[in-house]
C-alpha cells in the first residue's frame, strides 16, 4: 500500500499531474473564513453547528466554527457554509 | 465578486429547486451523519443541512425522499417530514381540492356564458314616445332580456325600430356588458295637418297690401288689397286647382283633409307686406296749466327690512299740496351677499300751478308734438317709417288747436293663426 502511493507520487511530479487525483487526496478550498468546499472526502464523520468532521483519505479533516451548516452533499463534494474559525487536520 | 456570482447562482438552484419540488426533513438519531454519508454515496442529494439539538434539518428532492426509507432503517434515523416545498406539491394541493378546481371552473365558465346574454335594455333620448313601446319593437326584432349577444342582429334591429316607429329619426343600440343601450332620437314634428294644427296666416293690422310672398299655403289677397286686423291672408286649406276654387264656403266645416276631395290643410307661410298708418291726435289752447318747481324740496330717508321701516330723516309723508316725488332705493351688498334690506331715500319737489299763455304757433306745435308721440308709440319696434305727416283739423274754437299725426309704414303684417273648425275663418274666407 505505501510503495504503491509512493509509486503514485513519483508518477504525479514526474508528469506533474494533479496530485489530488493521483495521491487520492481531498482538495479543500476555503473562501474567506465563511464557505468550505471539500472535494473528494469521504464522508461525513460528525456535525454539529460548531463543529464538523469530514472524513478524507488518510485521516479526518475537522472543521471549528459557529453557526455552521452544509451547503450540499455530493458523493464527491461537500459544501460547508457559516462562519470558519479553524481547519485541522488529524491524521 | 465571488460572493455576488455564488449568491446569484443560489437563488437560481433555489428556484429549480422549487419547480422541481422538494422536502423539508428531520432526521434524529445518533448517527444521521452516517445517513448522510449513505445517502450522498447513492447518489441522493442533501442540501442546506443545519444541525441543533440533536435534530437535522435538511432538503431533499422527492426522487432522493422515495428512497430514504431504506437508509433510515439501516442507520437507525427517524425521518420526518416537516414541510413539502415546490410547484409539484402545490399542484397536488389543488388536485385534492377537486371540489374548488371545479367550482372555479364552474364560476368562471358560468361567468363567461351569463355575460354573454343581454341583461338589461336601456332607452335613452325619447320624450313623447314611451320606452314601452321602443322595448316592444325591440322584442319583436329580436332584443329581449336574455337573448344570446352572438345572435343579435343590431342593424335590423335599429332599422325595424326606426321603420316601425315613425316618430323616430335615428335609432342607435349598443352593446355594453350585458347591457343593451338604446338610444334614440325623435323627429321634429312637423305639424300634424290633419290634427288642427294648421294655420293660417291673419293681418295683425289693418292695411295696404303691397306685396304678397307665399311659402305654403293659399293667398287670399293681393297686390293693392285693403285688409282689416283679423282677415286671413294666406289661407292654411290648399284647395288643388281647378277644384271650386271661387266657392270655400260649401266646403262644410269638417276638419282636416275630409272637407272635400282633395283638399288639405297646412301651416300657411309667407309674407304680406302692406302699407300700415298710425295716426295720433294732440290737442292745444293757448291758455295752459303747468306744473312748475316752487323751489322748496324735502328729503327721507328710511331703512326698510321686510315690512318694517325705520325712518332716519323725515316721516315718508308728502308735506306739499303739490310735489313730484323721486324714489331711490338702494340693496346694500356685503362681499357677495344682497343684505335683507333696502335704504330708500325720497325726495319731494314742490310744484306749483301757473297759467301759461301761448303763442297760436306754440299751441300748435304742442299739439303736433302730443300728436307725434301718440303715433310713434303704436309703431312696432324695429320698423322704420315710410312717410310721416300731420295736419290740423278744425276745432271751431280760435283757443284750441287740435292735431292729426300720420306714420306710414311698410310692414309684414301676416301673424299665423291656428285654424279652428268651426269657426267662420276655418275657410279662409275673405270679403
Amino acid at each position: 500500500m505505501r510503495d504503491k502511493k509512493n509509486w503514485r507520487d513519483i508518477l504525479a511530479e514526474t508528469f506533474e499531474l494533479p496530485k489530488e487525483i493521483m495521491l487520492d487526496l481531498p482538495r479543500v478550498t476555503l473562501v474567506g473564513n465563511v464557505q468550505l468546499s471539500v472535494q473528494n472526502h469521504r464522508g461525513i464523520v460528525e456535525y454539529t453547528d460548531q463543529v464538523i468532521r469530514v472524513s478524507i483519505t488518510g485521516g479526518e479533516l475537522l472543521v471549528r466554527g459557529e453557526k455552521l451548516w452544509i451547503k450540499s452533499v455530493f458523493c464527491e463534494e461537500i459544501l460547508i457554509q457559516g462562519t470558519i474559525f479553524s481547519l485541522y487536520y488529524r491524521v | 465578486m465571488p460572493g455576488t456570482g455564488e449568491e446569484c447562482l443560489v437563488s437560481l438552484i433555489n428556484l429549480w429547486y422549487y419547480i422541481k419540488g422538494y422536502i423539508i426533513i428531520t432526521v434524529t438519531g445518533r448517527r444521521s451523519e452516517r445517513f448522510i454519508n449513505l445517502a450522498a454515496n447513492r447518489g441522493i442529494l442533501f442540501w442546506d443541512i443545519y444541525f441543533f439539538d440533536q435534530v437535522a434539518l435538511m432538503k431533499v428532492d422527492i426522487e432522493g425522499f422515495r428512497q430514504l426509507r431504506p437508509l433510515a432503517r439501516v442507520t437507525g434515523c427517524r425521518v420526518k417530514i416537516k414541510q413539502k416545498v415546490g410547484i409539484p406539491f402545490q399542484f397536488h394541493k389543488v388536485a385534492v381540492r377537486k371540489g374548488f378546481l371545479g367550482g372555479a371552473l364552474f364560476f368562471v365558465i358560468s361567468l363567461y356564458l351569463l355575460s354573454s346574454f343581454i341583461w338589461f335594455i336601456e332607452v335613452t333620448g325619447m320624450e313623447n314616445v314611451s320606452p314601452q313601446e321602443i322595448k316592444e319593437t325591440a322584442r319583436e326584432s329580436g332584443l329581449k332580456v336574455g337573448v344570446f349577444k352572438d345572435s343579435l342582429d343590431i342593424p335590423r334591429v335599429t332599422h325595424d325600430l326606426t321603420v316601425k316607429i315613425p316618430d323616430l329619426s335615428w335609432v342607435g343600440l349598443e352593446i355594453r356588458g350585458t347591457g343593451a343601450h338604446i338610444k334614440v332620437v325623435e323627429k321634429v314634428k312637423a305639424p300634424d295637418p290633419a290634427g288642427g294644427r294648421a294655420t293660417h296666416l291673419v293681418a295683425a293690422r289693418d292695411g295696404l297690401v303691397v306685396e304678397v310672398l307665399t311659402i305654403s299655403g293659399r293667398a287670399l289677397v293681393g297686390e293693392g288689397d285693403t285688409v282689416r286686423a283679423g282677415d286671413v291672408l294666406i289661407s292654411g286649406l290648399v284647395v288643388p286647382p281647378g277644384d271650386g276654387e271661387g266657392e270655400p264656403g260649401d266646403q262644410g266645416e269638417a276638419p282636416g283633409p275630409a272637407g272635400e276631395e282633395g283638399d288639405y290643410l297646412v301651416v300657411a307661410r309667407g309674407t304680406v307686406m302692406a302699407r300700415v298708418w298710425y295716426e295720433g291726435q294732440g290737442f292745444s289752447t293757448l291758455r295752459q296749466k303747468r306744473l312748475v318747481p316752487a323751489g322748496d324740496h324735502a328729503e327721507c330717508k328710511y331703512i326698510k327690512v321686510g315690512d318694517r321701516k325705520i325712518y332716519l330723516q323725515g316721516d315718508g309723508r308728502n308735506p306739499y299740496p303739490l310735489a313730484r316725488v323721486q324714489v331711490n332705493k338702494r340693496v346694500p351688498r356685503w362681499g357677495g351677499f344682497r343684505l335683507p334690506l333696502e335704504i330708500v331715500n325720497m325726495r319731494f319737489v314742490e310744484k306749483k300751478e301757473v297759467i301759461q299763455e301761448l303763442t297760436p304757433e306754440e299751441a300748435r306745435e304742442e299739439a303736433r308734438e302730443m300728436a307725434q308721440q301718440e303715433a310713434r308709440g303704436q309703431v312696432s319696434r324695429g320698423i322704420e317709417p315710410v312717410e310721416e305727416y300731420f295736419e290740423s283739423l278744425d276745432t271751431g274754437d280760435p283757443q284750441a288747436y287740435r292735431v292729426r299725426y300720420v306714420i306710414e309704414t311698410l310692414e309684414d303684417i301676416a301673424r299665423p293663426q291656428e285654424v279652428r273648425p268651426g269657426r267662420e275663418d276655418y275657410l279662409g274666407n275673405h270679403e
